[in-house]
């Protein structure tokens, strides 16, 4: 009974690692530059499909990631800011959750009449090791290490260094921070290329075991959405720990609970969260601004 | 914006006219020229099913070109439109519409369950023949004359595979897992029906999500209960899920299933698919030369793999040329009446790759295959061959 | 005010609606269909209008409130209620979980309406599939009956463009009552609509729900039109289509959801000729009027309209005439 239990909690960690690296992205452009980015989900279809894109023109992987993050990096970050968000952000934030809604019909299209409808099959780690009854496979361990070093890295970036201060107090109040000369339009930016890197390494760590296909992104943005809500929206503790809780329950009521409801798991916690407590888990009351 | 306007209001009649205008461009239906055959061919282009419905059309549009350069039905030429049902069933019954007011000889298609239902009770009150690539047992059952398929229903291939696990696996405690849509849930009944006569025991009875995540639970609750065998009646995406992580926690139970040989599962499922078994009807796995010739066509016309539903479709056009010449004369009315009880063998039509003989209520009977996957390619154990 | 002058725009709602029932009399089925599917979907824009155009809040939930109203008519008028009792029961109830829904996610501020709806379609999704003793499950629900005597394509269009106009005259009604002033000043500039004392909260929520209600109306309609109702046409895409169709006609535009329904409607016609590919131009256009016409189709006419007027002074007793 112990193994299966320690088993459920190291697939719904590793899973929810995921959604975290996708909901930490959500959350930045959120604070950062008022974008409710409906079309987070395929963002991490994108570079899955540029990864093999690039493999089947004959790049080996570790050549083919930094080229799809390259083309992440100025398709979801640069174009994206300019093209959409620019212009829409001063018609209102309405109307840029909108038009990302519209992005993401226009994505999943796109990737379907480019890269075609079927699913395709992704390069990943395979076998593991026992440990008493628990079996320990490579990619869950993988993807919690990257995590891990991702968000500390990510953490340690905004705390620590000029920049990711300037970040920080742009998201808190950008004409304060205009104000104390910091470099408003510059921050923004950065934040669309961190998220861009984020949705990155999420489709790296997903891909192997969800596959690529054009629609895809669906599902891993409604959990992330969820994921970023219960978390809390101001901080990238909130997302992290959002996307493991959601991860973990998702797992232990897919296995113990009415499997044809497995789904409503992330939505139903959305619905309490937003009665019960509006600010998420770690997030701060007083979060009106957007 | 200005508050008062000198007389009524300009566009009180622009818009309109305009919208007329659009409107009447838009529902002209296509006529056919006297003497070709005009065949309607609604799909899956775009929304969930496009993965289907797309390889549907390219199936069918292959047949339609090929038997025109061959000299077309008796004499008449084929010409065809296809109708995007975006996967949607208020917008497949509007195509259909449009597809039945031009006239049609035929309808092929559309696959998906939901898109059939509302067709199905419009192309019967116009006459015409509609043969769809859905395999859910109640779309042939309301007892509609004018509706066919080309691939066997999804219980008529159950029972054997059931029967397989009980005296060749000598399997007594099963596991299934199924897809929560119309496939998954129609086979689910019928399996759990089938296993119940077989005195088969369905100690995990668990449904999965098209499009979902993590298997791990699902692999978990398998792993607990230790079967003799794992009944998987999933989608291709999802089987391969599921068996890349069934082969990593090391569980050796054998798997049977739907789909689970299928190239696409094959592909996608790398080495975890190797040694799965399956029951499936006859189609493009089929150890038949003519299925291997028409597969090399499709990929050097299209440029991607042909799956099941581009057989069917491909054969569907086949087969109306098998009943126009049955009648001898292109009766749109008469081709439904022509086709029942029909066999239609590949030495008299070609385009036919292996024998099939409709019922009388539009299911096909050509027999099933036994197939396993060995060296990450499908191998075919046995050809069961059809009743008739 | 309402953007123009209000008489004008209900006269020229009501003059397209008249045309289309006319214009059905030369159509063939399939055009007459599409028609009556124009007819519903804009029932369906139009609340949609009310709670994106007016209250400035983003829901995903119409799909549900649709799917409510379509399985309430399918399953209770073989069961002999008559169509207008299930219509207003379909309208009361999507009125009720309308008010539930929106009473708690409207007391954050933010877009918590947008995520709670999308969590309440794909919920609702759930039961419509799962709970088959009642919806029929994936099986649905087939050959809905039409009701007596709109049984032939062309009667059951003249149904639907009979709901439409008294969704219209209610419509324009409301906006022109003391509620709908309040509606207005909300849309113009929430602020300063809460400084003159209108209650925000609640008449955004009055919003909600009766949007809400309007789509329980539309599926009322789309049950019988399709004659079979099964739980994926009302998922989230068709939220998101509805949604798309107040945005291409102009939110916050009264004429808004006539022109944006007929687009989306039309559209996959008049885009025929790239099959697949339809998808990709329409979510480009739909980005584009965002980014250039924020004010949609309708808006943009408005503004060449005036643009003419202004160029050529005595231009608009001729375009009266075109």
């Amino acid at each position: 009974m112990f193994w299966l239990l320690a088993q459920l909690l190291v697939a719904g960690l590793a899973i929810g690692a995921i959604y975290a690296l996708i909901a930490i992205g959500f959350s930045l452009l959120w604070q950062g530059a008022q974008t409710v980015n409906f079309a987070q989900g395929d963002f991490v279809s994108l570079p899955a499909f540029a990864i093999l894109g690039f493999t089947a023109l004959g790049l080996p992987l570790w050549l083919a990631i930094p080229a799809a993050l390259a083309v992440a990096v100025l398709v979801l970050g640069l174009l994206f800011k300019r093209v959409l968000v620019q212009p829409m952000l001063h018609h209102g934030v309405l109307q840029l959750a909108i038009a990302t809604m519209a992005l993401s019909i226009f994505l999943e299209n796109v990737l379907k009449d480019t890269g075609g409808a079927e699913a395709y099959p992704f390069p990943g780690l395979t076998g593991g090791f026992n440990l008493g009854a628990l079996f320990l496979d490579w990619q869950s361990l993988t993807v919690l290490a990257v995590t891990v070093v991702t968000v500390s890295a990510l953490n340690a970036f905004l705390s620590r260094t000029r920049t990711g201060r300037a970040m920080q107090a742009t998201a808190q109040n950008p004409s304060v921070a205009r104000l104390l000369g910091i470099d408003v339009e510059r921050m923004i930016m950065l934040t669309f290329v961190i998220n861009a890197v984020l949705v990155t390494l999420a489709a790296v760590l997903i891909s192997p075991v969800y596959l690529v296909k054009f629609d895809n992104g669906g599902q891993i943005g409604l959990t992330a959405f969820s994921a970023a809500i219960v978390g809390g929206f101001n901080q990238v503790r909130g997302a992290v720990v959002g996307g493991l809780l959601l991860g973990v329950v998702e797992t232990f009521a897919a296995t113990y609970g009415p499997d044809q409801y497995r789904t409503a798991v992330p939505m139903v916690l959305l619905i309490l969260f937003v009665l019960f407590r509006p600010h998420g888990l770690l997030g701060r009351r007083e979060e009106r601004r957007v | 914006m200005s508050r008062s306007r000198p007389g009524p209001s300009p566009y009180a009649l622009a818009l309109p006219a305009l919208a007329l205008a659009a409107i009447g461009l838009a529902t002209t239906a296509p006529k056919a020229m006297a003497q070709d055959l005009q065949i309607a061919i609604p799909a899956e282009l775009t929304g969930s099913g496009a993965s289907v419905g797309v390889l549907w059309r390219d199936g069918a549009e292959m047949a339609i070109d090929e038997l025109n350069a061959k000299g077309g039905i008796l004499g008449h030429k084929l010409t065809y439109t296809v109708y995007d049902t975006q996967t949607n069933p208020s917008v497949s019954r509007a195509v259909i519409q449009k597809a039945l007011d031009g006239h049609p000889y035929a309808v092929l298609g559309p696959v998906y369950s939901g898109s059939v239902m509302v067709d199905e009770p419009l192309t019967q009150k116009a006459g015409i023949t509609e043969i769809m690539g859905g395999v859910a047992d109640n779309l042939t059952a309301a007892g509609d004359p004018t509706i066919f398929r080309t691939t066997a229903a999804q219980s008529q291939v159950l029972m054997p595979a059931v029967i397989y696990m009980k005296d060749t696996l000598h399997a007594k405690r099963v596991a299934m897992i199924w897809v929560n849509d119309d496939y998954g849930i129609g086979g689910h009944k019928a399996m759990q029906a089938d296993l119940k006569k077989a005195g088969l025991q369905l100690v995990v009875d668990d449904s999965a999500e098209a499009g979902q995540i993590s298997f791990a639970p699902d692999i978990l609750k398998i792993r607990a209960a230790h079967p003799d065998a794992i009944f998987v009646y999933l989608h291709e995406e999802e089987n391969a899920r599921l068996m890349k992580g069934l082969k990593q926690q090391g569980i050796k139970s054998p798997i049977m299933g739907g789909t689970v040989t299928d190239q696409q599962t094959i592909k996608l499922a790398g080495g975890a698919a190797e040694g799965a078994l399956s029951i499936g009807g006859m189609d493009i796995s089929a150890p038949v030369p003519a299925v291997a010739a028409f597969h090399k066509r499709f990929l050097a016309r299209f440029h991607v793999e042909p799956d099941h539903n581009a057989l069917q479709a491909y054969m569907a056009v086949w087969m109306i040329k098998a009943g126009t010449e049955k009648m001898g004369k292109a009766d749109a009315k008469g081709l439904a009446a022509a086709l029942h009880g029909m066999t239609i063998t590949p030495d008299k039509q070609p385009g036919i790759l292996f024998p099939m003989h409709i019922l009388a209520n539009g299911d096909i009977d050509n027999g099933s295959l036994l197939t396993t996957v060995k060296g990450g390619q499908q191998v075919v154990l046995k050809v069961i061959p059809p009743a008739q | 005010m309402m953007r123009g002058r209000p008489g004008a725009l209900l006269a020229t709602a009501l003059a397209g609606i008249l045309a289309v029932g006319l214009l059905s009399f030369v159509l063939e089925p399939y055009g007459v269909y599409l028609l009556s599917l124009w007819a519903v979907y804009t029932v369906a824009a139009i609340g949609l209008n009310l709670t994106l155009g007016y209250a400035g809040q983003i829901s995903l939930a119409q799909a549900t409130f649709v799917g409510v109203g379509a399985y309430a008519t399918a399953l209770l008028m073989p069961h002999g209620w008559p169509f207008g009792a299930t219509l207003a029961l379909a309208g009361g109830l999507c009125f009720g979980l309308g008010l539930l829904f929106g009473f708690p996610a409207l007391r954050v501020q933010g877009h918590y309406l947008a995520f709670v709806t999308l969590a309440l379609t794909t919920l609702a999704f759930l039961v419509m599939r799962n709970e088959a003793w009642l919806t029929g499950g994936v099986q649905g629900i087939a050959h809905i009956a039409r009701p007596v005597p709109f049984t032939s394509g062309r009667a059951f269009l003249m149904l639907c463009l009979l709901v439409l106009t008294l969704v219209t005259v209610a419509t324009w009604w409301l906006l022109r009552s003391p509620w709908g002033r309040a509606f207005i000043a909300l849309r113009e500039n929430p602020i300063r609509a809460a400084s003159l004392g209108v209650d925000v909260r609640g008449y955004t929520l009055l919003s909600f729900a009766i949007g809400a209600a309007l789509g329980g109306v539309c599926g009322s309609l789309y049950a019988p039109l399709v004659q079979y109702v099964e739980p994926s046409p009302f998922a989230l895409a068709l939220s998101l289509s509805l949604l798309l169709m107040v945005v291409v006609g102009g939110s916050g535009s009264f004429l808004g959801p006539y022109v944006g329904a007929l687009v989306a409607v039309l559209l996959p016609e008049w885009l025929r000729f790239m099959q697949d590919y339809y998808l990709v131009v329409y979510a480009m256009v739909v980005m584009l009027l965002l980014a250039v016409c924020p004010d949609g189709l309708v808006g943009l006419a408005g503004r060449m309209l005036d643009r003419q007027r202004r160029g050529h002074p005595a231009e608009p007793a001729d375009g009266g005439k075109a």
